[in-house]
């Protein structure tokens, strides 16, 4: 039975290249620690994965391996569940529009062409510096290094600021999770890569509980005037990291010129 | 869509049994550069202890692996046009969406063509530990295979690196 079994998985594999298991989500192993505040301590580099968990590098007699690489019996299951796509709901009149962006993708999708993936399709932080009275959010994109100073002053938005990638946020604690709401987004952007485009009314409430060494990231979109309702994302987990980030590498596009078919470019966030 | 469309690679797979004949199956479909959120599916399915399970699972799989859009390898690079050439690393540009490696072939009549071959993102490298001066190498030849552009002459897709000693670096899974 087990060797059919294999056989049949491995037969399968022949039509498509990965096959993984649930991620665990499982909770941290230490001890949530807290600041002199009494919050939870959110400092720390957090690897969400980027949306290259499938890279599962192998070290093989000197050579590397960096995609397809046969993966010893041994190896953990891979974290790398990608569950369907998530879409928001638009309201009717919206919905060709949208059908059309995403049609038209490799020649809308602003990411395509190395600028700001902007909230919430950045994801969550790669980075995260807290301070009494402020939290700052660092970036390690594909496109480059971004960052976000979030007060938690109990102070309100800037005024007077123009319209960014990221937005003007304020932070709170909700017990012990951390409340960012972000407004005054640039609606160039789009909320997924399939042609959800926004106004410059979104707003992005993220939610950020750490536990132990994991910390859960969960972003809701309201914006009422295109949106049938506020698109809520499923959570994120990122594992607390020794790997400090370093800077990105400059993001130069150049295929796009050159491609010979203009459906879905994929993109990794 | 072709097998190289989807960097098909027998091994990148795991399996997790859920009873004695049930188990769970996570399909990812992997770009080269790049993964997709439409690209991802999840099913579960009963095998039955018969090949009616197989059956079962690779219409799923071809069916959603048809869903799907083309992305940049396949939107840029010709499957069909495999090649195999060898010189010398003449520049590596460390960039993102994709690195950039030049390597200077030289011709049988002693011309030298300097070819830019593409490959994945420097996220990938950084996760593989290959840094760029490990791409520029020490000046000894290396072996490149991958595909070729649709349109451009002397411009491809890597999948693997070779060095003189017989060390390589695979990059693309197909």
């Amino acid at each position: 039975m087990t060797i059919r079994i294999q056989t049949a998985l491995l037969a399968a594999a022949v039509l498509v290249p990965g096959l993984s298991l649930a991620q665990d989500g499982a909770p941290g192993t230490i001890a949530t620690p807290r600041t002199a505040e009494g919050h939870p301590d959110l400092n720390g580099t957090w690897d969400n994965g980027s949306g290259i968990d499938f890279v599962r590098p192998q070290n093989i007699d000197g050579s590397i391996c960096v995609t397809g690489c046969p993966q010893p019996e041994s190896a953990p299951p891979s974290n790398a569940v990608r569950l369907p796509p998530e879409r928001p709901a638009y309201r009717l009149e919206f919905v060709d529009k949208v059908r059309d962006l995403e049609a038209r993708q490799v020649e809308e999708d602003p990411v395509l062409r190395c600028l700001n993936p902007g909230l919430p399709r950045i994801g969550p932080p790669d980075k995260i510096v807290q301070i009494p009275g402020q939290i700052v959010f660092l970036y390690d994109d594909v496109n480059g290094n971004y960052f976000r100073i979030i007060p938690t002053d109990g102070r309100g938005y800037r005024p007077n600021v123009e319209e960014t990638y990221l937005g003007d946020s304020v932070g709170y604690w909700e017990g012990d999770t951390l409340v960012v709401e972000t407004v005054n987004l640039i609606d160039e952007t789009w909320l997924t890569d399939d042609g959800s485009f926004h106004t410059g009314d979104l707003r992005v409430v993220e939610r950020l509980t750490r536990t132990g060494d994991t910390l859960e990231w969960q972003a809701t979109s309201h914006d009422p005037a295109v949106l049938a309702e506020p698109w809520q994302q499923r959570p994120r987990i990122a594992h607390l990291t020794d790997q400090e980030l370093v800077e990105a590498a400059p993001c130069i596009e150049r295929d796009l010129p050159h491609m010979q078919d203009l459906s879905h470019h994929d993109n990794v966030r | 869509m072709t097998r190289e469309d989807l960097a098909v690679d027998p091994f990148f797979f795991e399996r997790e049994f859920r009873g004695r004949d049930r188990f769970r199956v996570v399909v990812r479909t992997v770009e080269m550069g790049y993964t997709k959120s439409h690209a991802d599916y999840s099913a579960e399915v009963s095998l039955m202890r018969t090949w009616k399970g197989l059956a079962v699972i690779a219409g799923a799989m071809a069916a959603l692996a048809a869903a799907r859009g083309h992305h940049s390898v396949s939107g840029v690079f010709d499957s069909e046009r495999p090649f195999e050439i060898n010189g010398v690393v003449a520049e590596v540009e460390w960039i993102n969406p994709h690195i950039y490696l030049h390597l200077a072939v030289t011709e049988e009549d002693g011309s030298v063509t300097r070819w830019q071959l593409e490959t994945a993102p420097t996220a990938f490298m950084r996760k593989a530990g290959i840094s760029k001066a490990m791409l520029e190498g020490d000046g000894t030849p290396v072996t490149v295979t991958g595909i070729e552009s649709h349109t451009l002459p002397n411009v491809g897709w890597i999948r693997r690196i070779t060095f003189e000693d017989g060390r390589y670096f695979q990059i693309s899974a197909s």
